[in-house]
């Protein structure tokens, strides 16, 4: 099941990565390098999901941060 | 980037779905939670949020013209902390864009398509939401402006229909408790009128931007008076059990029952909720993504729109457990994160941007005269 979703991840990762590289000039290196680096940090994050789906995510730690002005508001 | 240009009108209409589409969805429940019967008068407390909004990015736009806030941050604050502040506002809209696609996937497994997978119907979304950003702000002001009208009509229609249930002394005693309680409910609206920021992403496309100001205004006003006829109506329906509804204007529209013919009515609410969560999320998309291109000087911003869109899909899945969680968040610490990233942050710049301008030459000031 889980080798089918990274499987899946990585035909979608392709795919725009296909597709834009089809799409950009030799001279936008700097595009390409940005498009490489955020379907790399996609990936990552993918197969880290995968692995783990519970971690602590970004809510979590905005909830922490924000917990003092947070409890004005708990019911 | 991209020299498209759209109409100040056309940037109202863009920021009137980019705060009402999910405002009418969790948000009367939240309110109600707190202020009871005298929910109605939330949204206008809430509105003053808006309206401050409104001025302090206008203000920012006037003293830095045809720039963002991730350029004028670095103006303000300098290359370090201006590129901090550029990537506390990315990544804010990271997070607040995966939010909203979350929230809008929980709303149609949760009442429509209770068998889809929700990561289908998310990414589905997004990828409609990544073509019209990548074909630029042109087109998606031009969509707001066939699409918005429709759906005030049909939200109108409907408060219209809800007139023969309803129950007037819901509204009574008014204010119980004094004032609090109803500014109390005002916390968790009072973010989604935060979100007025987004104009600043905006404001370098609008052609009559002399206007800007009047139209962003005008934009506050009619989400005002739509979340304050919404929560009327659930209020005149529901009374205080309106706070134990997940999405209480669902329910009211549920209720709609004219002669036993007129029924089922959800389905249209279900058609305008999508179309009015499709422009939102495509104006975040576009403010993320156009962001995420001046934060990095990248000459243009299309190759980044589905590597950006597959990143917001995985975070949208990682962003909370359950809907529970999403609505605990939002109804409590996300209040004070929406306005402290959107209002307080800009104000925080627009004060050191005039203490700057006033301890160095007058040069700034006179443009700003000539702008008048």
């Amino acid at each position: 099941m889980k080798a089918w979703l990274v499987v899946g991840m990585l035909i979608i990762v392709g795919l725009i990565w296909w597709y834009e590289w089809s799409r950009l000039e030799r001279e936008y290196k700097k595009e390409k390098a940005a498009v490489a680096i955020l379907l790399c940090l996609a990936m990552l994050l993918g197969v880290i999901l995968m692995v783990n789906p519970d971690l602590p995510g970004p809510t979590q730690a905005v909830d922490r941060l924000f917990r003092p002005f947070g409890k004005m508001l708990e019911k | 980037m991209e020299n498209e240009k759209i109409t100040s009108v056309q940037m109202m209409m863009l920021l009137y779905p980019a705060i009402t589409a999910t405002a009418i969805l969790l948000v009367p429940g939240v309110t109600a939670q707190h202020a009871q019967q005298d929910m109605w008068l939330s949204p206008i407390w809430a509105s003053l949020i808006g309206f401050l909004t409104v001025h302090i990015t206008v203000q920012l736009y006037r003293l830095y013209p045809k720039k963002t806030p991730i350029e004028y941050s670095v103006d303000i604050a300098g290359p370090f902390f201006g590129k901090f502040i550029g990537l506390l506002l990315l990544f804010f809209y990271f997070h607040v864009t995966a939010i909203i696609i979350r929230e809008y996937g929980e709303f149609v497994v949760g009442n429509f398509l209770f068998r889809t997978p929700i990561d289908f119907v998310m990414g589905a979304m997004v990828f409609v939401c990544a073509v019209a950003v990548r074909s630029g702000i042109a087109v998606l002001g031009r969509l707001a402006q066939i699409l918005v009208p429709v759906v005030i009509l049909l939200l109108t229609i409907i408060v219209i229909l809800v007139f023969p249930d309803i129950e007037l002394e819901n509204m009574f005693p008014m204010f119980e408790n004094g004032l609090l309680p109803s500014i109390m409910g005002a916390a968790t609206p009072q973010s989604w009128f935060s979100e007025c920021f987004l104009m600043a992403f905006l404001l370098p496309h609008v052609i009559d931007e002399n206007h800007g100001r009047r139209w962003g205004n005008i934009a506050v006003v009619s989400i005002m008076l739509t979340l304050f006829f919404t929560n009327l109506a659930t209020l005149f329906v529901f009374g205080n059990i309106t706070a134990s509804f997940v999405y209480p204007v669902i329910s009211v529209v549920r209720y709609i029952s004219i002669a036993d013919f007129l029924e089922h009515v959800e389905v249209v609410v279900m058609a305008l909720w999508v179309v009015g969560v499709f422009l939102k999320i495509s104006v975040f998309y576009y403010a993320l993504v156009t962001g995420l291109a001046r934060w990095l000087n990248l000459s243009q911003y299309e190759p980044l729109v589905f590597s950006v869109g597959l990143l917001l899909c995985l975070l949208s899945n990682w962003s909370a457990n359950d809907l529970v969680e999403l609505t605990h968040f939002l109804g409590t610490t996300g209040s004070f994160y929406l306005s402290f990233v959107q209002t307080v942050i800009p104000l925080f710049l627009l004060l050191v941007a005039k203490w700057r301008n006033r301890a160095a030459s007058p040069q700034p000031a006179v443009s700003h005269q000539e702008r008048k």
